[in-house]
């Protein structure tokens, strides 16, 4: 379904440069320090007699994780693909786009998927954002009848201190921002949307975020959990990979929105109400706009949602979160009905 | 592409890190220069591999090229290449004014550590000082690879747009190193200062403004608004003038230049009120100044320009500042020649006493601006005055 993508070999290039790199060698040794000075302290027949060598382990890691991270995009692509067309034939994008009423503009879509979003809105200009080249592969191909598309998707594993090894765009700039440009980004920190955005000396009128939520197996992340060193982010990306994205979403929407824009935002979710699943967008909105002083929210819908499940959609567990604020998957887990619920919120 | 993010630099990998270093220990514990420098060698001396006390050492030396140098040298010879040192030792150089050797230093401490954004921001100032345009735009290009978010590359990019006429990119660029860091008041400036070299003088009074209510230095701005004012003079731009004008008087009231300027150009555009209005204003803020000259040649050109009742303005405020009699006497000339008597009504006391005095012939004095008694036609001060 995919064409080839240069990007495998990029990674594996990359992960091999930066794993030889010695200020990350040392860097490494640095965060060994409480391995190695545990194996000090153990008996001496005790202590493991081999070498701990982090960054042969993660050499060997990385060969074996990233033709498995590049197959899990394609896998992912492809599901959302079917997933979205579907989606898109039951009219979920049109109605969303029917509540938006979105205006003429420049419209950055983050989390662009395969264009499906795009594909049902008519806003003048548009830059979809992605961290899956797959993905963006296939946007472009949806979106070329609509005009003209152009597609960045080149990226390579970095290393930050906070976050562990991540996908890094290649940095573009030089963007002319007529009809579709599709951008690999890491959503995170949107330095790429921002490079493109800024050289132009502008920031989108309006953002959207759609169809997000749930928790997937199918992250793109998924490898970089495995060899993550950033234990911060790992926790709360096994614990609350929706709710985070969606936070540093918002909280980030200021470095590519103008003052007063527009954020159209739908998310996937179910929510319950002493043990019935109730239909509560005015109060998750009021929730939503205390949670975030930058955003109003102007108007809020929700709509009947399909069971994913079956489709290797979301799978929505049952959860309890504790006094603690650690969550519990309920044992008698099943397929929840969810709802999309929509946002129509303004950027102060 | 940049293998390592540069989130991975920790305090002791930069040059603005040892600084605070140094702060913290000097300041927290109290300790003399010449003790700490003690500390720094037995440092140095217990672990000579470590490049953070020769760079301690060289940074508070660095006006002493000699010393340190000599430091960084030591340093180098002990733990290798090292980015912190070569920065240093290019500080120690561009102290002393060597340029060249400067570049040479910073250039390297790039090439071993590419994440050194310090660096990355000194040899861009450097190189786009030295007008070295397109290796100093490579540099703030690396900068933006490494992160958008900081607005000295923008910034520096905007700089070298303007100085080679690229004015819409600069302006794009000097927006973006505003959406990096909204509050600095002096992006704001140079935002004002390029919209108004592509003549959007709405949208830049609009930056300057909100540099000044960031807290900029209000005098400087107002002047540097003015810069452009030769420009709309010479194309009779007055309503744009007056404007800008405007601004700058709200920013730097009393400012004589300016209350000149809106005189002036209400003049060109033919509003009276407002140009007697500033007028008053520039005679109130000219007598904090010496400026009696200037006053006088304005009435005089008031007075040709047969706009007598604003020359006799003049003359009053001059007679006021003064109290030289010649210009009451020129006054109630005008006075007289307007027919309006409530000019003189606040002096009539003294024109009397004036009048009564029978002047002695030697003691015959003309007014400055009368026709000479001589009768040469000239005024009195450019013909027997001026003696």
């Amino acid at each position: 379904m995919f064409n080839p993508e240069p990007n495998l070999a990029e990674w594996q290039e990359s992960a091999r440069e930066l794993l030889n790199n010695p200020r990350l060698t040392r860097y490494l040794e640095h965060l060994d320090r409480g391995v190695k000075e545990y194996r000090a302290s153990l008996p001496e027949g005790e202590r493991p007699a081999e070498f701990y060598d982090h960054r042969a382990n993660l050499l060997k890691f990385a060969e074996a994780a990233l033709p498995i991270q590049d197959e899990s995009m394609r896998g992912y692509a492809g599901h959302w693909a079917a997933l979205s067309a579907h989606h898109d034939q039951t009219g979920v994008y049109k109605r969303c786009v029917d509540f938006f009423q979105h205006d003429q503009g420049l419209l950055v879509d983050l989390g662009c998927g395969t264009g499906r979003f795009l594909a049902a809105t008519n806003t003048g200009s548009a830059i979809g954002v992605d961290i899956n080249h797959y993905c963006l592969q296939a946007a472009e191909t949806l979106l070329a009848g609509k005009g003209p598309v152009q597609r960045y998707s080149r990226s390579y594993i970095s290393f930050d201190p906070e976050r562990g090894f991540i996908l890094k765009p290649y940095p573009v700039m030089n963007v002319k921002l007529d009809g579709t440009t599709l951008l690999l980004d890491d959503i995170q920190t949107l330095h790429n949307t921002m490079r493109v955005l800024y050289n132009q000396g502008r920031k989108a009128d309006m953002v959207s975020f759609t169809l997000s939520g749930g928790y997937t197996n199918n992250s793109p992340l998924q490898f970089i959990d495995a060899i993550n060193l950033g234990d911060k982010f790992r926790e709360e990306k096994l614990v609350k990979h929706g709710e985070v994205i969606r936070d540093t979403v918002i909280s980030k929407l200021g470095k590519i929105c103008k003052s007063g824009g527009r954020f159209f935002f739908a998310y996937r979710m179910a929510v319950s109400e002493n043990e019935v699943f109730v239909d509560g967008h005015e109060k998750i909105g009021q929730e939503m706009a205390k949670l975030h002083p930058n955003i109003d929210v102007v108007r809020t819908s929700s709509l009947a949602m399909e069971d994913e499940n079956g489709m290797h959609g979301i799978g929505l567990d049952r959860r309890r979160i504790e006094k603690d604020g650690t969550i519990t998957i309920l044992p008698d887990s099943a397929v929840l009905p969810y709802r999309l619920y929509l946002f129509d919120m303004r950027l102060r | 592409m940049l293998p390592l993010e540069y989130t991975m630099v920790r305090e002791d990998e930069t040059v603005f890190g040892i600084a605070k270093m140094i702060e913290r220990d000097i300041a927290a514990q109290g300790i003399p220069l010449a003790k700490y420098f003690e500390m720094l060698e037995s440092e140095i001396a217990r672990n000579p591999l470590n490049p953070v006390p020769y760079a301690k050492k060289s940074f508070l030396l660095q006006r002493s090229t000699y010393q340190a140098v000599e430091v960084v040298e030591r340093g180098l010879k002990a733990v290798g290449d090292n980015h912190l040192l070569y920065h240093c030792r290019g500080m120690a150089y561009e102290h002393a004014g060597q340029r060249s050797r400067a570049l040479e230093d910073f250039k390297r401490a790039v090439e071993i550590y590419p994440i050194a954004t310090e660096t990355i921001v000194t040899l861009g100032t450097l190189l786009t000082r030295d007008k070295r345009y397109d290796e100093a735009m490579s540099y703030w290009d690396r900068l933006i690879e490494l992160s958008p978010e900081i607005f000295m590359a923008w910034n520096g990019k905007a700089k070298i747009e303007y100085e080679t006429g690229d004015l819409p990119r600069a302006i794009n660029h000097q927006t973006a190193a505003i959406f990096c860091n909204p509050d600095i008041p002096a992006l704001h400036e140079n935002l004002g200062q390029l919209l108004f070299a592509v003549d959007r003088f709405a949208d830049g009074l609009r930056e300057y403004e909100t540099a000044a209510n960031l807290g900029g230095e209000k005098r400087k701005i107002a002047s540097e608004m003015k810069v452009v004012t030769k420009k709309l003079l010479l194309k009779k731009r007055y309503w744009e003038l007056a404007q800008i004008y405007e601004k700058a008087n709200e920013l730097d009231p009393g400012n004589v230049d300016t209350l000149m300027g809106l005189a002036g150009v209400y003049g060109g555009l033919g509003e009276t009120d407002k140009e007697i209005h500033y007028l008053d204003e520039l005679y109130s803020a000219s007598e904090k100044t010496d400026i009696v000259p200037l006053l006088e040649l304005t009435a005089t050109a008031l007075g040709n320009a047969e706009r007598l009742r604003e020359a006799a303005h003049v003359t009053e405020r001059l007679y006021r500042m003064t109290n030289d009699k010649s210009y009451l006497i020129n006054l109630a000339q005008m006075a007289m020649a307007l027919d309006d008597r409530s000019l003189i009504e606040p002096y009539m006391a003294e024109i009397s006493s004036l009048m009564s005095q029978k002047p002695r012939e030697s003691e015959f004095k003309a007014g400055r601006n009368d026709p000479c008694p001589c009768g040469s036609g000239q005024k009195f001060k450019k013909c027997h005055g001026s003696a």
